[in-house]
């Protein structure tokens, strides 16, 4: 279970990041500085701006692969976090008890 | 003439980042939707976009800890703010000024985002916490903060 966590989260990891350098390219080629700026830093950004410019820049493609590799992390991220509950409930893992001062 | 003309207007136009998105209201609309959707996500403990510059790199991006500054400044939590992001409350007030902007009708929001692109273009305040968001990282790279 954790092993089918790992490959959707690194897959979907992977091809988010190719999607939103395709994204980026696009977003310095057609908008001012700033915008391509933010996007480095937002990935919220460039994902929202990928949507809104997809049918005029020709990036429909790319932004259903970046979402479907949103969609892959999403399932990564249940999957891997219903996997170390089953660890907890069955003794595997220790849950750090918090610190008292 | 028409060129130089263009010219002066992109080099006007450079710095203006709030008027852009007031400007432009569809793309205004789905950053401030999109964003407060993230937001809520985020208030109920769950990050499902994970920064791809941290993944990339494996160091924090100077927007890292943004949207939790920001819940922290809404919770009044101010020594939280200065912890996580201290740049969180400039873009709780900058998405205010978008979603006022956004919300205006027709001729007023023309005339809010062209006075707004003025104040943007002569502060450059978007240069400005750009500079200082570049340093805040550094700090936080080479661990002083």
């Amino acid at each position: 279970m954790t092993a089918i966590a790992i490959a959707l989260l690194a897959l979907g990891g992977i091809g988010s990041i190719i999607c939103w350098i395709i994204v980026l390219i696009k977003m310095f080629k057609n908008e001012k500085p700033l915008i391509g700026v933010l996007g480095i830093f937002c990935g919220l950004w460039a994902f929202i701006w990928g949507w809104m410019k997809a049918s005029t820049l020709g990036l429909k493609k790319t932004m259903l692969i970046w979402s479907a590799c949103i969609g892959l992390t999403i399932v990564g991220q249940v999957i891997s976090g219903m996997a170390v509950a089953g660890q907890i409930e069955s003794g595997e893992i220790q849950v750090p008890q918090p610190q008292s001062y | 003439m028409s060129g130089s003309a263009d010219k002066s207007e992109m080099t006007g136009s450079r710095w203006e980042l709030a008027a852009h998105l007031v400007r432009d209201r569809r793309l205004g609309l789905a950053m401030l939707g999109g964003g407060l959707l993230y937001f809520v996500i985020a208030a109920l403990g769950w990050n499902p976009l994970p920064c791809p510059f941290l993944q990339v790199t494996g160091k924090p991006c100077p927007g890292c800890g943004m949207t939790r500054s920001c819940l922290a400044f809404l919770r009044g939590d101010f020594a939280d703010v200065w912890l996580l992001n201290p740049f969180g409350p400039v873009f709780a007030v900058f998405w205010a000024v978008v979603g006022f902007g956004v919300a205006l009708p027709q001729p007023r929001r023309s005339r809010f985002a062209e006075k707004l692109g003025r104040i943007e273009s002569r502060t450059r305040w978007a240069a400005w916490v750009g500079c200082g968001l570049a340093i805040y990282c550094l700090t936080r790279w080479i661990g002083l903060w």
